[in-house]
């Protein structure tokens, strides 16, 4: 019976319900959507960046985060690579070899970023092959070299063309070789493409002298796979030597900005929170208020102050679930709908983007843990708006009988 | 056997300053299955009595004893649990819960009673029946003529066959042909169900129908008359 005169109490006054209702459904997909998109942005950057580059953690040998020289590289063995094979969550890994050189062609040298890939394991996990904007990616064939677009720009660089390294290599040796620029490589990253030239992973072993060594082996995890738990599972099966680099350590820029960015997003949906309570909070007073007299009626003949709380308390449940419940609905096909066709950036702002090595999209992300959240928040802060009028109950008095 | 006594019961207002007395030393008490009318010009403490016996008041001083026990002394769920369990209110504006039929507002306070399903739908198909509202059984308050509300009103009340029923101006905002209608009702039920009437009243057809009417004034009783109603709608 309580459950009966508490949702028949709820249409008492249809108009006032339904747009209350409206509130709490247009916050709760204002909420979702804000959720989705800049945990979509963050996604973006992370996939931008992380995915392409650095991986979503390193395995590096103790002391290289600090000397990145070729002192700390390693020589990977069996039970490494059968560790990570066998680890739960992981996408695919590769090993690479990286140092610095000078690049020099007939007019021009400059220092550059040689990084040493797996071609084949790349091309799987970092799609490296497609970021080539002109020329081929690295094919059987030895001494070939991809270069960054905006070294390939400074140093006037084409498909082609001939290409030395000179550097220090291994155990103080001297490393000196040419290559042909086989492709132009845009990876995104400003830093990485105006100093970066890839090589061949045995190339790049050859030229240092670092024979069957490398300085990391960048590790991709499989989508919406928890970063700790992989990394969990995996520390107890590493020899000691090795440390387990998360890309939140190796790249802190990216850390801080999408930090930010989910400080923005707590006081966007604080602030959207804030006012639905209003709103709530309005049709709570209202419906407590007009009601008192017959409040004050039940008190008189009888029924207790808890059940008449529970009554007004269910009321608000109830109109905080029904819009919750819409707003939870509705807003799976808008989220959805900008995850299938994202904000697309253009012009002097998708550059911008570009500059950070991010793609100048912002989809969303759908996640029902977002939806969920937002309208189990939304249903608690009904419940503490409710305290109001359980309170003004709480000092009811009985009606007068002449009223 | 008595089944309320009223033992110097005053109501004062303002008593340390200039003191108002709503109701001044009253003694009274009623019997099973009495139907009384207390009159009396308005301010004479007419429904501030019927408050305070109802535990919707309290007195300055004074004892209300049902079955033995002050009910003046009962607080909080207590005296809720009380007026639940042993007295039916009638109101002037009838106070029907605007969102519940005609049958809902009636099994309301069995439901509060937690009574059995089937006894619960038993009586109140009894008391629709008792108060001709049968074909109205899901009609809304608002749907209901002021009669038929009171009608519903008086079902309510008697329904969970509490000790007493206490009405304060049943008739008041009712057309005579309603009220006089009512009156009937509440009559019947007096007599099928021996339960005690209370109410207060202005209306001479209402004191007229009374068996007992109890005079009023400056919050004293000045007259308490047994009257015989059969003489009394003969001589009407």
């Amino acid at each position: 019976m309580i459950i009966k005169l508490s949702w028949r109490n709820l249409w008492r006054n249809r108009r006032r319900t339904l747009i209350t209702v409206a509130s709490i459904v247009f916050a709760i997909i204002l909420a979702n959507i804000m959720d989705s998109l800049l945990l979509g942005l963050n996604k973006q950057m992370v996939d931008s960046l992380v995915g392409v580059y650095s991986g979503h953690f390193q395995i590096q040998q103790e002391g290289y985060w600090e000397d990145k020289s070729l002192h700390n590289s390693f020589v990977p063995n069996d039970s490494l690579e059968t560790a990570l094979e066998g680890t739960e969550g992981i996408k695919g890994f590769s090993y690479r070899l990286e140092s610095v050189a000078l690049a020099a062609t007939n007019k021009m040298t400059k220092g550059t970023l040689v990084m040493g890939i797996d071609p084949d394991k790349e091309k799987n996990i970092t799609g490296f092959d497609k970021k080539i904007i002109q020329g081929n990616y690295l094919g059987e064939t030895n001494n070939q070299a991809l270069v960054g677009k905006g070294l390939a720009e400074k140093m006037n660089i084409s498909v082609g063309d001939s290409l030395v390294l000179v550097g220090e290599g291994y155990h103080g040796a001297s490393a000196a070789d040419k290559y042909e620029v086989s492709g132009i490589i845009r990876l995104g990253s400003p830093d990485l493409d105006n100093n970066i030239v890839i090589l061949k992973l045995e190339d790049a072993q050859f030229l240092y002298g670092a024979y069957d060594r490398v300085t990391s082996i960048p590790v991709f995890l499989r989508p919406n796979q928890p970063q700790e738990q992989a990394i969990a599972n995996l520390k107890p099966n590493l020899n000691t030597d090795f440390i387990v680099k998360p890309w939140q350590e190796m790249l802190p820029m990216l850390t801080q900005s999408i930090g930010l960015i989910d400080a923005l997003r707590v006081i966007i949906v604080v602030l959207l929170y804030v006012l639905i309570s209003f709103s709530i909070l309005g049709t709570i007073i209202m419906m407590a208020h007009e009601r008192m007299t017959e409040l004050r009626i039940l008190l008189s003949i009888g029924m207790r102050k808890k059940v008449m709380q529970l009554m007004v308390l269910i009321e608000t449940f109830f109109m905080a679930l029904f819009g919750a419940v819409l707003g939870f609905l509705a807003s799976y096909p808008i989220v959805n709908y900008f995850k299938v066709n994202p904000i697309q950036f253009r012009g002097k702002v998708a550059d911008g983007w570009e500059s950070f090595g991010i793609d100048p999209i912002m989809p969303t992300t759908v996640d029902f843990g977002v939806f969920t959240k937002h309208t189990l928040i939304i249903l608690v802060i009904s419940i503490l708006l409710s305290i109001y009028a359980i309170h003004q109950i709480s000092s009811l008095k009985p009606v007068a009988s002449k009223k | 056997m008595n089944v309320i006594e009223t033992k110097d019961v005053s109501k004062i207002y303002n008593p340390d300053t200039i003191p108002v007395y709503a109701l001044n030393k009253v003694n009274l008490n009623f019997e099973k299955g009495e139907f009384t009318a207390i009159v009396g010009p308005s301010g004479s403490g007419k429904t501030t009595l019927l408050n305070v016996i109802g535990g919707l008041d309290d007195a300055s001083n004074g004892s209300v004893m049902i079955d033995g026990s002050d009910i003046l002394k009962l607080s909080g769920g207590k005296l809720i649990d009380f007026r639940l369990r042993h007295i039916g209110f009638v109101f002037q504006a009838y106070n029907l819960i605007p969102v519940l039929s005609a049958k809902e507002n009636i099994e309301f306070i069995m439901l509060l009673q937690n009574w059995p399903t089937k006894k619960r739908e038993d009586r109140t198909k009894e008391m629709l029946e008792a108060v001709g509202l049968k074909d109205k059984s899901g009609s809304k308050p608002s749907q209901l003529s002021g009669g038929q509300q009171q009608r519903v009103a008086v079902a309510r009340a008697l329904a969970s066959k509490p000790r007493f029923v206490l009405a304060d101006e049943p008739t008041a905002n009712l057309d005579s042909k309603s009220a006089e209608n009512l009156l009937d009702i509440m009559l019947k039920l007096n007599k099928e169900e021996h339960i005690t009437f209370i109410f207060s009243t202005h209306d001479p057809r209402v004191i007229k129908r009374a068996r007992r009417v109890i005079t009023l004034e400056d919050g004293k009783v000045v007259s308490d008359i047994q009257q015989n109603t059969e003489q009394a709608l003969a001589r009407q």
